[in-house]
């Protein structure tokens, strides 16, 4: 038996592979995001068909020393997360995004818990735009695009509440004289660098985070945004 | 044998079948070489009319090689029911247990956004102009999995609007099934959607 280590993983995305099994890209605690075959998790004998689930959290143990793991045993660690209906738009959304920015290999485990967090909170039925939008920051902050909300980037003073300002991406906020579209009060920044997200910074982190994420998606929309669009809510 | 030879490059196409490795697809060569040369050439000559004759239905999307399939062309059917699944193979499982008179949609998939496969691509402006036909509810018979109850949920969002009645074919403990060997996920879905007798 070939020797395997078990990591605590959720499936960002599967698909068929072979007669039985699937090709899965997780996103694991220890290792970050890899791909692994999960023989049996479609049908046959083996009565994994219900666990390889999205965000299900699982215990996968992996053997194999190439880029391609196999998966040997896939345990659920506990039941999994129960999105349902709007949420479960949602997830997929943070899945898509998280399979096109994350580097294979690369251990986030300060993300993999916000990642754990935001589907407990998405199982419960609870949404609020504020909750993506701090997910996606700290994404980005995992990834080493962190945002500065409390310097000037160009004059590296402190925020000035009663300034404006309009954001860079991957350099940060400079000052506005006004004038300029998008531009946004310090009041904001500084109430978001301090921990607190109102629904007012809401808009201003959606076009923040947006800007950001552009580079790393490689000028490539991602398609769950069609779920979204043309449609209330 | 080289590489080039059609043998070889016979038993290569074989193997896009699904299930077929290289030592099946190397039999049914050598089988139809040797023993069937008939069966090899209606083979033949089947699959290239039907690569070529065989597109989508244009009311629900199936595969046919009419412009509309024969169940669309059917009058006796229900029109008042429209079942949306996601496989070709899912209609002739309705259609093998006999209990369904009503028209079909079919996805074609079902909505996975890494994959690419968002609302366009499961056909949902041509699902709603075939829900303005004189469509009273639409029955969701998608699969039981993450891509299936979402696509259902983006469905449903879609289709109410339009006033029709939208159901999701029930889930749970299988016939003749015993509870002590049903998974713990299909038996909480089964105590959720229990039914008042």
């Amino acid at each position: 038996m070939p020797e395997s280590v078990t990591h605590r993983a959720y499936i960002l995305h599967a698909r068929r592979y072979r007669d039985t099994s699937l090709l899965a890209d997780i996103f694991t605690l220890e290792e970050g995001r890899y791909s692994v075959v999960i023989r049996g998790a479609r049908g046959g004998k083996s009565g994994r068909q219900g666990l390889a689930q999205l965000f299900s959290p699982l215990l996968v143990s992996v053997f194999g020393r190439g880029e391609l793991k196999t998966a040997g045993a896939i345990e659920a660690a506990r039941a999994g997360y129960r999105l349902a209906g709007e949420n479960l738009l949602i997830g997929m959304y943070v899945n898509e995004l998280l399979y096109r920015v994350l580097g294979k290999y690369e251990k986030l485990p300060h993300l993999y818990t916000q990642y754990e967090l935001l589907l407990e909170e998405l199982g419960q039925g609870h949404f609020a735009p504020i909750q993506i939008r701090r997910f996606e920051l700290s994404l980005l902050a995992s990834l080493g695009y962190g945002i500065t909300f409390d310097v000037d980037a160009e004059s590296g003073e402190p925020i000035d509440a009663n300034g404006q300002y309009h954001f860079i991406a991957e350099q940060g906020f400079q000052r506005t004289e006004g004038g300029i579209n998008e531009s946004f009060s310090g009041r904001h920044l500084i109430s978001i660098a301090s921990g607190e997200y109102g629904v007012a910074c809401e808009p201003l982190l959606k076009h923040v985070v947006r800007k950001s994420l552009r580079p790393l998606l490689g000028g490539k929309p991602l398609n769950s945004r069609a779920l979204f669009e043309g449609r209330a809510g | 044998m080289s590489d080039s030879s059609l043998i070889t490059q016979l038993t290569d196409a074989f193997r896009c079948l699904p299930g077929v490795g290289p030592k099946t697809a190397q039999r049914m060569v050598l089988h139809l070489l040797e023993r069937d040369r008939d069966g090899g050439r209606r083979l033949a000559s089947k699959l290239a009319l039907a690569m070529e004759a065989v597109g989508n239905c244009e009311s629900c999307r199936n595969l046919t090689e009419a412009t509309v399939c024969e169940i669309c062309c059917d009058p006796r059917r229900e029109a008042r029911t429209l079942c949306v699944v996601e496989t070709p193979a899912d209609v002739l499982a309705i259609e093998h247990s006999g209990s369904y008179r009503g028209y079909y949609f079919v996805l074609m998939g079902c909505l996975s956004p890494i994959d690419g496969i968002g609302p366009a691509e499961i056909g949902i402006d041509a699902l709603l102009k075939r829900c303005q036909k004189s469509i009273e509810e639409v029955i969701l018979a998608v699969g039981s999995t993450i891509e299936g109850e979402a696509t259902a949920h983006y469905i449903s969002e879609v289709v109410k609007p339009l006033g029709v009645q939208v159901s999701r074919i029930a889930h749970g403990i299988p016939l003749g099934g015993e509870l002590e060997f049903v998974d713990g996920g299909t038996l909480s879905h089964a105590l959720q959607g229990r039914k008042i007798l």
